[in-house]
């Protein structure tokens, strides 16, 4: 029972969220422990009582939410911090494509590569902009 | 087991050392995330003192025990001849021998390669002086932006020709600081230190942690001291860095060779330290020196009481059962 129970959770890690899951964790990852009414309220839009209650219970049965009963309602908090989720995320994605096949692991590997060449030049292009701006700073204050 | 009178005391010796190493180390990784926060509030260079003291201690005890108490203990104290060492204490003494052949082959590995690309460098270059500089240095035909320490005891500087090419003299000028810096830590013989320590188990470092945040935070003090309190050594000193971050990368410089470049990832938090202002780097002999000092010789003092020796090797009888 309780291997079957893993099994789901760690399935449902596994699913990508739906749009309403995102805003809602994003929510308690801002705030914290919350009622479902307390989510309910910060969604920016309204939605009913029960499929806000429906999608913290989904969240929860995913393994994403924590849970505890409070007087008659329950109160939900995150299982992962943010950068838990985002690196957990990261890293099924990558298990994903490195168990596939060689021509899906070698693109993936040179997308990577890419990616990086990119990121690097752009923050060196940022850093050389930035060594710009205090050398005019520095000849300026030397001037006054 | 019944070993002989010599075997005994390596096997007691490894044990030992293994324990020590072993206890401290979970110590110090128990204790890694508070030190390493605190190195966050402290300048540089005090900062690389505090994390590289926690990277040695468990191995620096360990020897210490060994050497200090276990061997004269044993001689002092033992009976000439075969005796029973327990099933534990062998257990003890094969993961201690690991650990340390692990901590030696790597150490090794890193100094044969270190060797041959300085070899490498030296066929293929010459020692210049150039103009400001207090001693020379070796301008080497290399690929990539190569700017190194390379050597343990007697370091030299090297430098790739393409890279005085591609840097302006202040920003050279900067540059030669900083790995001038890393000269006068010997952060080279430090690394080989490091290296030298063995591991919790073959393969089983969790003192990983606070040898990176120390060679982060000794690139930092090197920095500091390139930059002299003055922001416009910083400035060249980013700009460098910039400049050979965006020259097409060589082979990678060896362990044991430090280079101005560091691990590519802190590039950019080591720029923007420098253009936050020229960081003022501390004097040689720090209040802290003296007061590792005063620690030391309070140590040495208990540690050469007859008493401690008796103790000793009391924990080494009930270690070898």
């Amino acid at each position: 029972m309780l291997r079957f129970w893993k099994q789901r959770q760690e399935q449902g890690l596994a699913q990508p969220l739906g749009r309403l899951e995102s805003t809602v964790m994003e929510v308690l990852w801002g705030r914290g422990e919350s009622s479902v009414h307390d989510v309910a309220g910060r969604l920016g839009r309204p939605l009913a009582y029960t499929t806000v209650m429906t999608t913290l219970d989904r969240l929860y049965k995913k393994g994403l939410l924590e849970r505890r009963k409070l007087d008659r309602a329950f109160l939900y908090s995150p299982h992962f911090s943010r950068a838990q989720w985002e690196q957990k995320r990261a890293g099924d994605f990558m298990a994903g494509f490195l168990s596939g096949p060689e021509a899906g692991r070698e693109m993936l590997i040179s997308c990577l590569v890419e990616a990086a060449g990119e990121q690097d030049e752009s923050l060196l292009q940022e850093l050389e902009e930035k060594i710009r701006l205090k050398r005019k700073a520095l000849s300026r204050r030397r001037k006054s | 087991m019944i070993l002989p009178f010599g075997l005994r005391l390596v096997a007691l010796a490894l044990a030992a050392g293994f324990l020590v190493n072993a206890g401290l180390s979970l110590a110090a990784w128990a204790a890694a995330p508070l030190a390493i926060r605190r190195a966050g509030s402290m300048k540089a260079r005090s900062a690389g003192r505090l994390l590289l003291g926690l990277r040695l201690v468990p191995a620096a005890a360990a020897v210490l025990f060994v050497a200090v108490w276990c061997v004269p203990g044993y001689f002092w104290l033992e009976q000439p001849g075969p005796e029973r060492v327990s099933l534990v204490c062998l257990a003890a003494a094969a993961l201690g021998f690991a650990a340390s052949a692990a901590a030696a082959v790597r150490a090794c590995g890193a100094l044969a390669r270190s060797a041959q690309r300085w070899r490498g460098w030296r066929a293929a270059g010459r020692r210049v002086l150039l103009p400001g500089e207090p001693g020379p240095v070796w301008v080497v035909e290399t690929p990539g932006p190569v700017v190194a320490l390379a050597g343990i005891l007697r370091p030299h500087m090297v430098v790739a020709r393409t890279v005085i090419g591609v840097l302006s003299p202040d920003e050279l000028a900067s540059a030669l600081r900083h790995e001038r810096a890393h000269s006068n830590s010997r952060d080279n013989l430090k690394r080989l230190a490091v290296m030298l320590a063995p591991p919790l188990l073959p393969g089983w470092c969790v003192l990983h942690p606070i040898e990176q945040a120390w060679l982060s935070f000794a690139e930092w003090a090197a920095d500091d001291r390139a930059a002299e309190g003055s922001d416009s050594k910083a400035l060249s000193l980013a700009s460098a860095l910039v400049r050979l971050a965006r020259m097409k990368a060589g082979p990678p410089v060896p362990e044991l060779a430090i280079s101005l470049l560091g691990a590519s990832g802190e590039v950019g938090a080591r720029v923007e330290r420098l253009l936050a202002g020229a960081p003022e780097s501390e004097p040689d002999a720090s209040r802290a020196a003296h007061y590792g000092w005063l620690l030391w010789a309070g140590v040495a003092m208990v540690i050469l009481q007859p008493v401690a020796l008796l103790w000793a090797h009391d924990l080494l009888e009930r270690l070898a059962g």
